[in-house]
């Protein structure tokens, strides 16, 4: 009965209080009603970081400070905002005495208001068990007083170790590897002068003559004459725009002679038609008609591909190609970049970390054709709010699939400071590859226990203690070096590669083919150069889950010459693989 | 456990029954305010101050809210925007706007995750609303969900069928789908409502190029030149502009108020920055080109007195000055200024440019020709100097043949300029190819279809 009843008069009720509402609205004319947070847009606590997919144990234990590796960048920042005080800090991972462990050169600014006599920049020896010990002072590697950027290593002389070239302000800095780990000076004996503002650079072996060339990208034509004042984000004296100065720069080529030095081709080759604001390089055969060519990231204007036609003929193609804007037809802030077979079908993707509101870009190789493309669940996820610098994609988790770091960092102030200490600082990003170019953003955001909030600028990567999982190393403007130790893939299996040409230097730009049983073919290609201002291991890593074995391994090597097939392999350890020493065969490549 | 009847009864009568109780006034929202307002730019901040005591003076007001919103906004204080504009949602809930602009400070500050989820309110709450669609389907694109957004564009086309980026958002999609004969119909419908849209232009030359049609991507690959993306334009967008107090963008300001032929408006706003910043160079040095544009030059040369005696390595200072002199005449004081400039610098081109001017002002007209060549070396980017050269090689030298080797420089610069082809058609015509000059009298009339007409290049005696 009461059943029955109650909700007659419930009804009654409703309606009379319904009434008194409409009463109300209407006597007092807008009566508000919160909005739930989600729809009104109540600042979330954690509004500028994309939220990360599910919680999982951290990848990299970060302890540079126990370690030895004790740099601290510095910008030289004082109250003058000068434009590459904002871009300074790389990084290069090398192994300068031969002994199979991966050293740390560290690329400081310097100082712009004082200009010291030496840059400060670091070189850091490691002595194993993730203990390193600073030998710059007897390698000779501090910088003469140059404002620092970024660095490339390799083997320019094919004496068997690697030498360093380091970017500046000023121009390029050569320290030729004396072995040992002593380096010397050979800037001027080796012809690199009029090299500019360089900020990214990459060796590489562009006429197939077994010398490796040299391509510095260039970033303005600047003198603290032309300094200007610039504001933003409410008025606050802030690093400027490079359109300010309307002094875009030309990027420069170097042909190695064999003997030591370098020829000057920027303008033989009409590399001096293009011109823009570029910080970073990726070198990789994009049109896949086996000459290795030429990607050039530009800040705020369009990017450059240098297709390289043979016998020092180069055409950018960017434009044409789709690689030069995002898909409306606008150039980004171009940063790092890296070329990377996202899908693992043979063809080189083109990465790159851009500013925030824009979203890292994706250019998908479309048989030498790029289409400028964003996924859902893509590389991109989680970028748009960030600045991102230093980026490499590597199987982190040696689950087989290409996982994606990138270094974060503003060049302006925000509406708000996630450091108060630092108001350009930004937490890095970490992907996990799913395969087939899918990605899902890591908890702990960047890998680590503790959020890192840094303003991060190169990310250098690297197996540094051999244990077969790829480390991280980034420079901080203005703050102290991260070293991220990879405590997920040791767990899985794994293999490296270190792909030497026939003279016995690192075969830079040799694509590698792996193939298990189990799995999909993985692609590799030799490129120590590339993302931003940095270095990496020039070994190759492959993460095989739980593969054991490795049926084989395919080359295509840079230079001309037929491609190889060495294997099989067991995994959980180091080969070196030369050319000219595999099993030739006309089919290994479809292209 | 149930509440009874009777109690419900009981607060509903109360309820009513006091007028007090049912008139109650909503709480007064929460105002924002930066907390870094002591630091901000001192005109920004006393502009921000001013709107923070009338949104006080009357807090239930949305559209002081709205204001207050569109201040932080229009200065890149995301942040504090988003909750201003939340209150206007709150105190005026049927605001379409306000809604989506919550939703365009989220996507600022970065929270996407929310400015999807509150565009898809906003077209949920307001249908008929084609803004919320374009804001909808742009940053489901940029996100990827490409479903989604061609649901949204294909809805601001019937909701807009004017508005040029709902065909162009439909083409976007069509084209990532790899849809290329749709793609193709979309953007031509987007090119015929706005034929000089540049991303438009871009997205067409992508796909004629991978059709094969090379000759037609070139031309749509050029009008696509410069680009910057647009969102569409509403009521409190065009308000914007009379909020922005950074002071670049004032200088912007007062270039597009010359531009459109308002040189003095512009005066008057860098006269209004200046009490704010008595003491910066920018400012003095924006003012003086203000005044000059306004065809002051002595008021222009009033202002730069001090800066230049207070900074005399001021580079533009000095640039300026030399224009000024210029416009006053006096030429030998232009010559010297920009000497001034480039014994300060040689690495930019405005230095060179000064003393071009000054030199054609002298009659110099060869001196000026390698000064403007040694600008087009340092600045190799910039169609228009080449065309000052040409100007200069062909009125005043009658050089044709040489001023059409730079004209056609400046071609393959910028082709979709028209200045240049309004000069490479007499050129091609007389010293070139006269196909070349048909194709530049056909690149004209595209160009110029639908805007202003080119005016013909007029001889350089004077700057």
């Amino acid at each position: 009965m009461n059943r029955q009843t109650a909700p007659a008069q419930g009804w009654y009720c409703l309606v009379v209080v319904v009434v008194a509402m409409v009463a109300c609205v209407a006597g007092c004319g807008k009566t508000p009603s919160r909005t739930p947070a989600s729809e009104a847009g109540q600042p979330a606590a954690a509004a500028e970081v994309a939220p990360p997919l599910k919680s999982s144990a951290p990848w990299f234990q970060d302890f540079a400070g126990t370690t030895g590796l004790t740099f601290h960048h510095s910008s030289g920042h004082d109250t003058r905002f000068w434009m590459p005080e904002i871009e300074t800090g790389g990084v290069g991972l090398l192994d300068v005495d031969g002994d199979g462990l991966l050293d740390v050169f560290c690329v400081n600014g310097g100082n712009l208001n004082k200009r010291p006599a030496i840059s400060g920049h670091r070189l850091y020896r490691n002595l194993g068990g993730f203990r390193f010990e600073d030998i710059t002072d007897r390698a000779g590697v501090a910088g003469v007083g140059g404002y620092g950027m970024g660095v490339a290593c390799a083997d320019y002389d094919n004496d068997g170790d690697t030498d360093i070239l380091v970017t500046q302000v000023e121009g390029c800095l050569l320290y030729r590897n004396e072995g040992r780990g002593r380096f010397l000076d050979v800037t001027l004996a080796a012809g690199l002068e009029r090299t500019g503002w360089g900020t990214s650079a990459a060796f590489v072996d562009l006429d197939q003559d077994g010398y490796l060339d040299l391509f510095v990208v260039n970033y303005l034509n600047w003198s603290q004459a032309i300094e200007v004042n610039c504001r933003s984000s409410g008025g606050r004296p802030d690093y400027c725009s490079p359109l300010n100065y309307r002094g875009a720069a030309v990027d420069s080529v170097w042909r190695n002679r064999g003997d030591g030095t370098f020829e000057r081709m920027t303008e033989r080759v009409f590399l001096n038609r293009a011109y823009g604001h570029g910080l970073g390089v990726a070198t990789a055969d994009f049109d896949r008609d086996g000459r290795v060519d030429v990607y050039v990231a530009n800040d705020a204007t369009p990017n450059q591909l240098w297709l390289n036609q043979g016998n020092w003929v180069f055409r950018d193609e960017a434009l044409m190609r789709g690689a030069a804007l995002n898909l409306h037809g606008v150039p980004r802030a171009g940063m790092g970049v890296v070329a990377v077979d996202l899908r693992q079908h043979g063809w080189f993707d083109i990465y790159l970390t851009h500013l925030v509101n824009e979203g890292n870009g994706v250019f998908l190789n479309a048989q030498g054709n790029f289409i400028d493309t964003v996924l859902p669940d893509g590389p991109q996820r989680g970028s748009i709010p960030m600045t991102g610098f230093g980026v490499g994609f590597h199987d982190f988790d040696c689950d087989g699939s290409l996982d994606l770091y990138v270094a974060n960092g503003r060049v302006r102030l925000g509406s708000r400071d996630l450091d108060p200490m630092d108001p350009y600082a930004e937490p890095n990003s970490l992907l996990r590859g799913l395969g087939e170019g899918k990605f899902e953003v890591v908890n702990p955001s960047g890998g680590t226990t503790n959020l890192l909030v840094a303003t991060s600028r190169a990310a250098a990567f690297g197996d540094l203690d051999n244990d077969g999982a790829i480390d991280v190393v980034v420079i901080n403007k203005d703050g102290p070096v991260h070293l991220l130790r990879n405590v997920i893939g040791r767990r899985a299996q794994s293999v490296q590669f270190r792909v030497l040409s026939r003279e016995g230097r690192d075969a830079l730009n040799a694509v590698v083919r792996l193939e298990t049983q189990s799995g999909a073919p993985q692609w590799r290609q030799v490129a120590p150069n590339e993302g931003y201002c940095a270095s990496h291991d020039p070994r190759i890593h492959f993460g095989i889950g739980s593969a054991t074995r490795i049926e084989r391994v395919c080359v295509r090597w840079p230079s001309a010459g037929p491609a190889e097939v060495f294997g099989p392999f067991e995994a959980g350890a180091v080969y070196e693989i030369r050319q000219g020493r595999g099993r030739t065969s006309p089919m290994l490549f479809e292209w | 456990m149930a509440v009874p009847a009777r109690v419900w009864l009981l607060v509903a009568v109360l309820f009513l029954s006091n007028p007090w109780l049912a008139c109650q006034p909503p709480p007064i929202p929460e105002i924002p305010v930066p907390t870094t307002l002591s630091q901000l730019d001192p005109q920004l901040k006393a502009h921000i101050e001013a709107q923070l005591q009338t949104v006080r003076a009357k807090p239930r007001d949305s559209a002081r809210h709205a204001t207050l919103g569109l201040i932080y906004a229009a200065n890149d204080l995301w942040f504090w925007a988003r909750p201003a504009f939340s209150n206007v949602v709150v105190l005026a809930p049927d605001e379409p706007l306000a809604r989506l602009y919550v939703g365009v400070a989220a996507q600022e500050v970065g929270d996407l995750e929310n400015a999807l989820a509150t565009y898809r309110g906003v077209t949920e709450q307001f249908p008929q609303f084609g803004s919320g669609w374009f804001r909808l389907g742009e940053l489901a694109s940029k996100q990827g969900l490409l479903e989604e957004a061609e649901r949204a564009f294909a809805r601001l086309v019937v909701l807009a069928p004017q508005e040029w980026r709902g065909p162009a958002g439909l083409g976007d999609v069509a084209f990532r789908n790899g849809k290329f004969t749709n793609t193709l119909e979309h953007l031509e419908r987007a090119l015929g409502l706005e034929p000089q849209a540049g991303s438009v232009h871009y997205v067409y030359a992508q796909v004629l190029q991978a059709l094969g049609r090379t000759n037609e991507a070139s031309w749509h690959r050029s009008m696509a030149h410069g680009v910057a993306g647009t969102p569409m334009p509403d009521d409190w967008s065009r308000q914007a502009v009379s909020h922005m107090k950074a002071l670049s963008d004032q200088f912007e300001i007062a270039e597009d108020m010359a531009a459109s032929g308002n040189p003095m408006g512009g005066v008057e706003l860098l006269r209004e920055a200046l009490r704010f910043h008595p003491d910066d160079a920018a400012v003095l040095n924006q003012l003086a080109i203000a005044c000059n544009r306004a065809g002051h030059p002595e008021q222009a040369l009033a202002v730069l007195g001090p800066l230049l005696s207070k900074q005399p390595d001021s580079l533009a200072g000095w640039i300026t000055r030399s224009f000024s002199e210029a416009q006053a005449e006096r030429f030998s004081d232009a010559l010297a200024s920009a000497n001034r400039a480039l014994a300060l610098s040689t690495n930019v081109a405005q230095p060179y440019l000064a003393r071009a001017n000054a030199l054609l002002g002298m009659e110099r007209d060869q001196d000026a020709v390698f000064t403007f060549l040694e600008a087009a070396r340092i600045d190799p980017r910039t169609a228009q100097i080449l065309l000052e050269l040409v100007d200069v090689l062909w009125r005043n030298l009658s050089r044709g043949p040489e001023a059409l080797v730079y004209a056609r420089k400046a071609l393959e610069l910028n082709p979709s300029l028209p200045e240049v082809h309004a000069r490479l058609i007499p050129l091609e015509t007389q010293f070139g190819d006269p196909t070349a000059a048909q194709r530049s009298r056909e690149w004209l009339n595209r160009l110029t279809s639908g805007s202003r007409p080119q005016r013909a290049p007029v001889p350089v005696s004077k700057p």
